[in-house]
């Protein structure tokens, strides 16, 4: 392995390779260290959802996170000059009697900020064009129809990763899979270098990028963060003709691969413990079926193939945590990303890079999303979000 | 044609043994690799017809012995179950958490 690097980041998931592709860019070759092979954690077990709805708190600085993801997805296949399965989706977000102003809003900011307005489908219209849905199990009294429009899109996680780690490699930047880092090295309050199962990286840089593990990855750099990894599953049905609308609903979410499996999961239970377990749970399989017959009546004889986990690291206000931090020189974190890993990473990509190079040119979402937001704001989670 | 090259491996995705022998040949030498990329495993057989063949054909480009090969995790329900079989389970009481 090599025995120094001018940026070695931690974790070879999408964001760590997006980072590593954004600085190859611009010639500052990075070293990615995984532990265990590329796409391994959350990156590889994700929906691959690349959508807007992510705007919980919106506001400019995140609107704007936001665009620069859905339009770097949506140039990326002539950028890489590979086949991500990038597609735009069509999918019916369900409202649920009573829900109605909630939605309303929501539907408001995502025309302010990502200038796209869902038509409003009622009962009777949903069922004339997608007459396999289960209208009458859903309490709804309508729902958003969501089409053709990069706010609602999905790619191939690992065709995706795959291209951005071809990139890279070919700009300049390393990859070292089954390579766990052990220690960071700290020296009067600079990072010096990194310590791993395969030996020592010198280096200035060092880049969290490694999802659900980014909390003890930072406490080897003395580093508390807010972040907990939680577990989610999913499941893959076989393959099916095309869905022309997906449902949403349920607290679902999903979507028809490309190669015509339904994928669907859930959003996490809030009884939920945090923990780094990616077993599957007994009850989910039966759970979920029952999601699936409710959202399509007529698929009970639909095989289902595999289901699985993984997880995600979650911070107290559900945005990620990028750039610099005070205490520790060179140690610049990209983390918490939450469910929305996959579609913010091209953003997160960009902006770290361009965090690493000074270039500030993102200087209003550094700030916005830096670790001192918690300093301020989230006193009252201290004692839940940073225990040991 | 060239025989080698158009044999299938993996049935339910169409992958051909050409085709995880170029991966290999990239770096792809776990089967997890070869599932994640080329799908090889993925399909209604769950990696039941292929899984075996392409440790084979790791072994072959790699040199590695078998005990090196990490084999697939195993995924629930491991054969196919209709989705109704599955939502009888749960309206029956099911599994407790």
């Amino acid at each position: 392995m090599k025995k120094s690097a001018e940026v070695v980041i931690i974790g070879g998931g999408i964001n760590g390779c997006s980072i590593a592709y954004n600085l190859a860019k611009a010639k500052v070759k990075g070293v990615v260290l995984e532990k265990n092979y590329i796409a391994s954690g959350a990156s590889g077990r994700c929906g691959a959802m690349i959508w807007a709805q992510w705007y919980e708190g919106s506001s400019e600085v995140l609107a704007k996170v936001g665009n620069m993801t859905l339009n770097r997805y949506a140039n990326l296949v002539e950028e890489l000059d590979a086949d991500i399965e990038y597609t735009l989706e069509s999918s019916i977000m369900f409202v649920e009697e009573g829900e109605e102003e909630e939605f309303e809003e929501d539907m408001l900011e995502l025309e302010k900020y990502f200038n796209v307005r869902p038509e409003f489908l009622k009962p009777e219209e949903i069922k004339k064009i997608a007459p396999y849905i289960g209208v009458d199990n859903l309490e709804t009294v309508g729902g958003y129809l969501q089409t053709g429009h990069i706010s609602n899109a999905s790619a191939n996680p690992f065709l995706t990763i795959h291209a951005l780690v071809n990139n890279a490699r070919r700009l300049g930047a390393e990859f070292y899979t089954n390579t766990e880092v052990k220690g960071i090295i700290v020296k009067n309050g600079k990072v010096e270098g990194v310590r791993t199962s395969q030996g020592d990286i010198k280096t200035n840089i060092v880049v969290n990028a490694s999802g659900a593990w980014s909390a003890d990855v930072a406490r080897m750099a003395g580093i508390k963060i807010p972040t907990k990894p939680f577990g989610e599953e999913a499941v893959v049905t076989e393959p099916l003709m095309p869905i022309p609308y997906f449902p949403l609903a349920l607290e679902n979410y999903g979507r028809q691969t490309k190669s015509g499996q339904i994928l669907i999961g859930e959003e996490p239970l809030p009884e939920q413990e945090p923990g780094y377990s990616t077993e599957i749970t007994l009850d989910f399989l039966p759970r979920i079926s029952e999601m699936l017959l409710d959202l399509f009546p007529t698929f009970g004889h639909i095989n289902i193939l595999r289901q699985w986990a993984g997880v995600e690291d979650v911070t107290p206000d559900q945005l990620p945590i990028l750039g610099r931090v005070d205490e520790v020189e060179g140690l610049i974190l990209a983390c918490g990303s939450q469910s929305f890993g996959f579609c913010l990473s091209q953003a997160v990509g960009e902006i770290v890079a361009d965090i690493i190079m000074k270039k500030d040119k993102h200087k209003d979402i550094a700030e916005a999303l830096s670790l001192s937001r918690f300093e301020k704001k989230y006193r009252e989670f201290s004692g839940r979000w940073y225990n040991d | 044609m060239d025989n080698e090259k158009e044999t299938i491996v993996c049935f339910c995705e169409d992958v051909t043994e050409d085709e995880i022998i170029n991966a290999i040949k990239q770096g792809m030498t776990k089967p997890v690799d070869i599932k994640n990329f080329l799908r090889a495993g993925m399909g209604p057989c769950q990696g039941r017809g292929c899984a075996s063949q392409v440790m084979r054909l790791i072994r072959q480009v790699t040199g590695q012995s078998p005990e090196q090969i990490k084999p697939l995790s195993d995924r629930p329900p491991i054969k196919p179950v209709p989705i109704g079989v599955l939502d009888e389970i749960k309206r029956q009481g099911g599994q407790k958490r």
